[in-house]
């Protein structure tokens, strides 16, 4: 037997203890966080699959409208629901169109009005009237 | 120890299976478990719509399935599942059921196989979908199952499972106006995998711009690549690729709907009237070229397209090419004023009716004597229009008829478009200067009469019609923006003036188009009769004719030009008469509607014009 044995502690030192409790502990850590990760993955995968069956369902709604919006915009169908309802709706003829004209102050056209133009507003500038 | 000899020798085995399994037939069961987890699935993109200017929607998809039968899974109960589903995707209860019978077939390898994959319906939209699986989730065995023992309960439970719909999404093509614009937006098919051996799911358009655009419809299919599990739901966390799909662009047509529906309402009255074999019309805006409306009678639903015939789905105004007649003539009027081998007010004497040429006689309606150009153009005369065309010359008169499109075709983008028939000069004969300028001995289409009277209305320049005025994403960014394009300047503005001034005349009370004539607007335009060839002998046919009436408004500021072209009409046969009422019609209605301001002085009409100054 050698010398030096003789000297050695037969008990194992503390630090020894809490280098292996370490050692396990990263041991079953890394294994809890690599089922933990995995876990984790697939709880996303799950709900990323849920979220995505939610978005088709909502474009596949979001079709309908759009498709309900076309059918009632359709101009067929609109008129025909105008006579159906027979509401007497027509096309405004000319003569029933008032044109407006926003014509400059200096504009010459107002002293030089033809017949069957009309001056409906005192041309009175805003900025006399508010004097 | 013969125990741990057989321990040993078991082992052995097990290692030696191992090896086998693992090492030696590795390639076969790993292709196998790739198989049983791998899926690879193609996402449909969504075809694009097609909107008029307005974005009033003219064609758009739905999301449809392809509802599929497996009857490995259903035992016995094939007339109970044909009951219950049929209401819903139709057809008779005994023939579905007879459709999901079991059936075996033999495969190139010549097994023995079980068809597990029944199609029962294509394109069944999402509700009726739904409604399936509801029915099928509610059926009724006549048994407690739950009673039942677990293998007699999964009997039941796959009858259940029996009708399933195919992976990849179909789209269902819609148009919601009905047969407004058919022709224009055309129709769509299943796509042709063609000999590419590719399976391809979608849909291909057959017809008009459904055809025409038809990659940039359809836009681009995604796909993945992914694991499912055992119970065939997708692991995310083995996703591979994950291509999304990029939707077609939307198509917006310089059609507006509201104007398509008056052409349509009008052409209805037309065919009601006069029973033509087939009429069309066609408005355009002249300054830009930009198509407005075009029509077809007969006409068809894109929505059931196989319901029509070919006849019907047939863009006249594109595809036919007729002898226009009278609405010829100001090509060469146009042509000779440009060119001033004449003016507006030369004289040229009509012959009073019958004209002794290249020994023929060329007769008027008519007899008249002495004709200025412009009253040659008002009151018609074949004669007048022929001795001016001769002052032109033959080979000028076929050049402007050449720089005006005839003999071309015009460039609108839908199928099937033909160019008319201009013969060459050189096969022209000696009576011919005298038959084209007044439109026989030539074809042109519908669209490039109303092409060449819009270089009439605008100046003078030959636009190119337009009927696509953008291609946008979904989100309504423009892709492309189309311009209006002059193809070439056919003659003068001052021409262009001079044969406006020409054209009111004819809708005024010597003119031959009084119909035509608009209470608030100034019209100007031409009106053609022509007798159709013969089919079967040299000559015209009696008793048929084309009849047509092009004109624009207002004369002034012309902003829209409209044509309406009747084949073989009863009741009449004069374009003033026939095609007149409905040029009429439409041109009302839509200047209407459009917001036109109405003509300063309109012939033989004295229009007040009310007008608010704002000052």
């Amino acid at each position: 037997m050698p010398r030096n044995r003789k000297k050695q502690n037969p008990h194992i030192g503390i630090g020894s203890w809490i280098g292996a409790a370490l050692f396990c502990l990263l041991l079953g850590g890394t294994a809890m966080g690599y089922v933990w990760q995995k876990s984790q993955i697939h709880k996303l995968g799950s709900e990323v699959r849920k979220k995505e069956v939610r978005l088709k369902l909502l474009h596949d709604d979001n079709e309908r409208w759009e498709q309900l919006r076309a059918e009632m915009r359709s101009t067929q169908k609109l008129y025909d629901r105008v006579r159906r309802l027979g509401l007497g709706l027509s096309m405004p003829q000319p003569e029933q169109v008032l044109r407006l004209s926003d014509l400059p102050l200096n504009a010459k056209e107002l002293k030089q009005s033809k017949l069957g133009e009309y001056q409906t507003v005192n041309n009175t500038p805003r900025s006399e009237l508010a004097r | 120890m013969i125990l741990g000899s057989l321990i040993t020798i078991g082992y052995v085995g097990l290692g030696v299976r191992l090896v086998d399994i693992q090492v030696l037939q590795h390639g076969k069961h790993a292709a196998h478990a790739l198989d049983n987890t791998r899926r690879r699935t193609v996402h449909a993109s969504r075809r694009g719509d097609i909107l008029d200017i307005r974005g009033t929607v003219l064609a758009t998809s739905r999301i449809a399935k392809t509802v599929c039968a497996d009857p490995s899974l259903m035992g016995v109960h094939q007339q109970l599942v044909a009951r219950a589903i049929s209401p819903f995707l139709g057809g008779d209860i005994d023939k579905l059921a007879e459709r999901m019978q079991r059936r075996v077939y033999v495969d190139a390898k010549g097994r023995r196989r079980e068809d597990k994959h029944v199609v029962l319906k294509r394109k069944v939209p999402l509700e009726e979908w739904q409604a399936v699986t509801n029915a099928m989730a509610h059926l009724e065995f006549g048994v407690d199952v739950k009673s039942l023992s677990r293998k007699e309960r999964l009997k039941y439970y796959n009858v259940r499972r029996s009708i399933f719909c195919e992976r990849v999404d179909s789209q269902l093509r819609v148009y919601p106006s009905g047969n407004l614009a058919a022709h224009v937006t055309g129709f769509v098919g299943v796509r042709d995998p063609g000999d590419s051996g590719i399976h391809m799911v979608g849909l291909e358009g057959k017809h008009g711009i459904e055809k025409m655009l038809d990659s940039e419809l359809e836009g681009v299919r995604g796909w993945r690549e992914t694991e499912t599990d055992r119970s065939q739901r997708e692991v995310v966390a083995f996703r591979e690729y994950n291509v999304q799909p990029r939707d077609g662009l939307n198509v917006v047509l310089t059609l507006d709907s509201n104007v398509q529906y008056i052409a349509e309402k009008a052409l209805e009255a037309l065919c009601v009237k006069h029973t033509p074999a087939s009429a069309c019309a066609v408005v355009v805006n002249p300054q830009t070229g930009a198509i407005l409306a075009l029509s077809n009678r007969p006409t068809f639903n894109p929505n059931q397209p196989g319901e029509s015939t070919a006849a019907n789905r047939r863009n006249r105004v594109i595809t036919d090419s007729f002898e226009p007649g009278s609405t010829f003539k100001i090509v060469a009027v146009s042509g000779a004023l440009n060119e001033g081998a004449v003016s507006l007010s030369d004289r040229f004497h009509c012959e009073n009716g019958r004209y002794y040429f290249a020994g023929k006689v060329l007769r008027d309606h008519h007899s008249y004597g002495s004709l200025s150009v412009q009253e040659i153009i008002t009151k018609s005369s074949n004669i007048g229009t022929a001795k001016v065309a001769m002052k032109l010359g033959a080979r000028r008169l076929h050049n402007y008829i050449s720089k005006m499109g005839f003999g071309h075709r015009t460039g609108v983008p839908l199928p099937g478009e033909v160019g008319g028939i201009l013969h060459p000069i050189h096969n022209w004969n000696k009576l011919s200067i005298s038959r084209v300028p007044m439109g026989h001995e030539i074809a042109a289409t519908p669209l490039q009469l109303v092409m060449a009277m819009s270089a009439m209305a605008n100046g003078g320049s030959l636009m190119r019609p337009l009927l696509i005025d953008r291609l946008v994403d979904r989100d309504g960014n423009i892709v492309m923006q189309y311009k209006p394009t002059v193809v070439r300047k056919v003659i003068r503005d001052n021409t262009a003036q001079q044969m406006i001034e020409t054209l009111r005349t004819v809708v005024s009370e010597e003119g031959t188009a009084r119909l035509a004539r608009l209470d608030n607007y100034a019209v100007a335009g031409k009106t053609g009769t022509a007798q159709k060839p013969s089919k079967t002998k040299r000559g015209y046919e009696d008793g048929k004719y084309f009849s047509s009436f092009i004109g624009f408004l207002p004369a002034d500021n012309p902003q829209l030009c409209i044509g309406v072209f009747v084949d073989e009409p009863k009741n009449g046969y004069y374009g003033g008469t026939v095609a007149g009422p409905a040029f009429r019609g439409i041109a009302k209605e839509s200047a209407n509607y459009l917001g036109l301001e109405p003509s300063e002085s309109v012939e033989g009409l004295s229009v007040r014009k009310p007008k608010v100054v704002l000052r």
